[in-house]
């Protein structure tokens, strides 16, 4: 008896996946019919681009979120990364040198977090609330309110040049999602994440380091984020104080759309890459058949309850 | 069990899962129903150990270790190969004296050895290291983690062990070893959540756990709470298997039946400090009990 009861609960797993998926399909089948422009091999890409942002960091956001915590500083570290990048270019004309300043700030910036979260027993939320209006405020400080613009191309390539027919941020969110999957699937570390997700307190009494454990997922999901951040401002060819505003919405979307559980403990790397592209799919088709971009906030929103309702509710039956 | 006598008319009787009869009150007696629970005859006495504890052999040595701030220090030995039962009221402190030496919480003052030799234990990963495992008192929020496989629970602790931080199967499946056979955990697969598991096939994922370890000192608080009668003999041979093969156990409990049917030596604690250490054939519950009061 209880042997059936396993089979039922594995498939609930996939069988979530596999909905996620086919709504995904059914969206993109949906999109080509209504317009020929959707299934076009640039608009493919260019969805695939826009994905890459948000994809990279949500694979962070995911585990953040399988520890039962969240991040919602990750659109202020976009902004900062990326202007440090845009400022640390200039001022040395190294590309190398922009890529670690945007990553330095990634480090400094999830470490803090990490040790708020960690040490200071914080819930992530409030610690992130103070450090997204910190950063933010310091990317208006740091700029006086002016991007930094940069429009040599060795820094511009970053975010618009190609391999091949691929671009170069899809390149990197691929990486990031073998990196993501790798750590979470095959990894002592990942086993901890879940672990102390799970449940933080047994994980302790396992002779698990429960706050070094938080503070190394704060400080990926800051370097993440900053890689992120980096291909923004090269994309746009400058650091903008205000980039990055609404990023953090997106990425928890995202996450939570792909079946990550908010009390922690459950979720993939491969569910959220799955609702990330659902959500930009989404947004692609309905800008492509000239939804008022208002209203296509208000569908997201909807979109995102009902994604989360499947989930509690499959979550209940399983 | 009680309950189920003093109220119900007829009595329905599952076992693993499965039906195996319905009978009527008047006709049987708690035995029989026990007997019918557990598939067999439950035999009233457990084993004693044969094994002859050597009192030059301390395992583990508890030097003035304060459980209370206003407490007396607590000082006592355990020796190889035998289990020491831990009685007390509740608030004893007998918990709290696991917690100190399995280094969840530090204590002010006191010594730990090991084997003879001083031990600093900070966090549990230090006394694991030790060679000490605790099994919990509340298993569902302090031993388990309960969204998670059979698996990757008995695997927790053993996991920093490993030289490599990438796992390898055949690596993780030879740790898992025999224990679910060896302990009888009644499991469709080892990728079962622990949440659906039995209180008594929860606690012996617990006690696998730590004997992936292979710990010298086994510490197990209150063992058998929340756990069929059938469960609960296995835990007790499961205990005196393992002090058979050289381990050391404590064993804390409130349950006075339990403290004089499974130990070798008897501690018992009152307001945090030990109040008596008795041999078993001295061990009656009178004593006990004056002990456990303060007398």
């Amino acid at each position: 008896m209880s042997h059936k009861m396993n089979v039922q609960k594995l498939s609930v797993d996939t069988i979530r996946q596999l909905i996620l998926l086919c709504m995904l399909i059914v969206l993109c089948i949906i999109w080509s019919c209504m317009t020929p422009s959707f299934l076009m091999f640039d608009n493919l890409i260019n969805i695939l681009r826009q994905t890459s942002y948000t994809a990279i960091a949500s694979i962070g956001m995911t585990m953040v979120i399988i520890i039962a915590q969240i991040d919602i500083s990750v659109g202020s570290l976009i902004a900062i990364s990326g202007l440090l990048a845009a400022w640390a270019f200039k001022t040395t004309g190294s590309v190398i040198f922009a890529v670690l300043a945007a990553i330095l700030s990634g480090v400094v910036v999830g470490f803090v977090n990490g040790v708020i979260v960690a040490k200071g027993k914080l819930h992530g939320f409030i610690a992130t609330l103070a450090s997204m209006t910190v950063l933010r405020g310091l990317a208006y400080i740091f700029t006086g309110g002016d991007p930094i613009s940069v429009t040599d191309p060795r820094f511009t390539s970053i975010g618009t040049g190609y391999v091949g027919f691929l671009p170069i941020p899809v390149i990197i969110m691929a990486a990031a999602i073998a990196f993501g999957w790798f750590i979470m699937n095959k990894t002592r570390f990942g086993r901890y994440v879940y672990a102390v997700g799970g449940n933080s307190e047994a994980s302790q009494w396992s002779g698990l380091n429960v706050d070094r454990i938080k503070i190394v997922v704060y400080l990926i999901m800051g370097v993440l984020t900053s890689i992120a951040g980096l291909i923004v401002a090269s994309r746009l060819g400058s650091g903008q104080p205000s980039a990055g505003t609404g990023f953090e919405t997106q990425c928890i979307a995202a996450t939570a759309i792909g079946g990550t559980s908010m009390y922690g403990g459950k979720g993939k790397v491969g569910g959220t890459i799955i609702g990330v592209l659902l959500l930009s799919v989404l947004s692609n088709g309905m800008t492509l058949i000239n939804v008022d971009s208002y209203w296509q906030q208000v569908i997201m929103g909807v979109i995102i309850v009902v994604a989360v309702l499947i989930d509690t509710k499959s979550k209940r039956n399983g | 069990m009680e309950e189920v006598f003093e109220l119900a008319d007829r009595i329905t009787i599952f076992r693993d899962g499965c039906y195996i009869d319905t009978v009527d009150r008047k006709n049987f007696d708690q035995h029989k129903i026990i007997s019918m629970m557990i598939g067999r005859e439950l035999e009233e006495s457990i084993p004693k150990g044969n094994v002859k504890v050597n009192q030059n052999d301390a395992v583990l040595e508890v030097k003035n270790v304060r459980v209370f701030p206003k407490s007396n220090p607590v000082n006592f030995k355990l020796y190889r190969g035998e289990i020491l039962g831990f009685f007390g009221l509740v608030g004893a402190g007998r918990t709290e004296l696991s917690r100190v030496i399995f280094g969840i919480d530090r204590s002010t003052c006191g010594e730990i050895y090991i084997n003879g030799s001083k031990v600093l234990i900070s966090c549990p990963r230090d006394a694991i290291n030790a060679g000490i495992g605790l099994v919990p008192e509340d298993r569902k929020t302090l031993g388990l983690i309960s969204g998670m496989s059979v698996k990757d629970n008995m695997l927790l602790p053993k996991l920093a062990q490993f030289k490599s931080g990438i796992l390898n199967k055949s690596r993780l499946q030879s740790t898992i070893g025999t224990y679910i056979q060896d302990l009888d955990i009644k499991i469709a697969s080892d990728d079962e959540e622990v949440k659906s598991l039995s209180g008594g096939n929860q606690q012996k994922v617990v006690i696998a756990k730590w004997l992936a370890m292979n710990p010298n000192v086994l510490i197990l608080d209150e063992p058998t709470r929340g756990i069929d009668v059938g469960a609960k003999s296995e835990i007790y041979r499961i205990m005196r298997k393992l002090t058979e093969s050289g381990m050391s156990i404590i064993m804390i409990s409130s349950e006075m039946n339990e403290i004089i049917k499974i130990s070798d030596r008897v501690i018992v604690m009152h307001e945090g400090s030990i109040t008596g250490e008795l041999p078993i054939n001295e061990a009656t519950q009178q004593k006990i009990m004056e002990c456990a009061i303060g007398g």
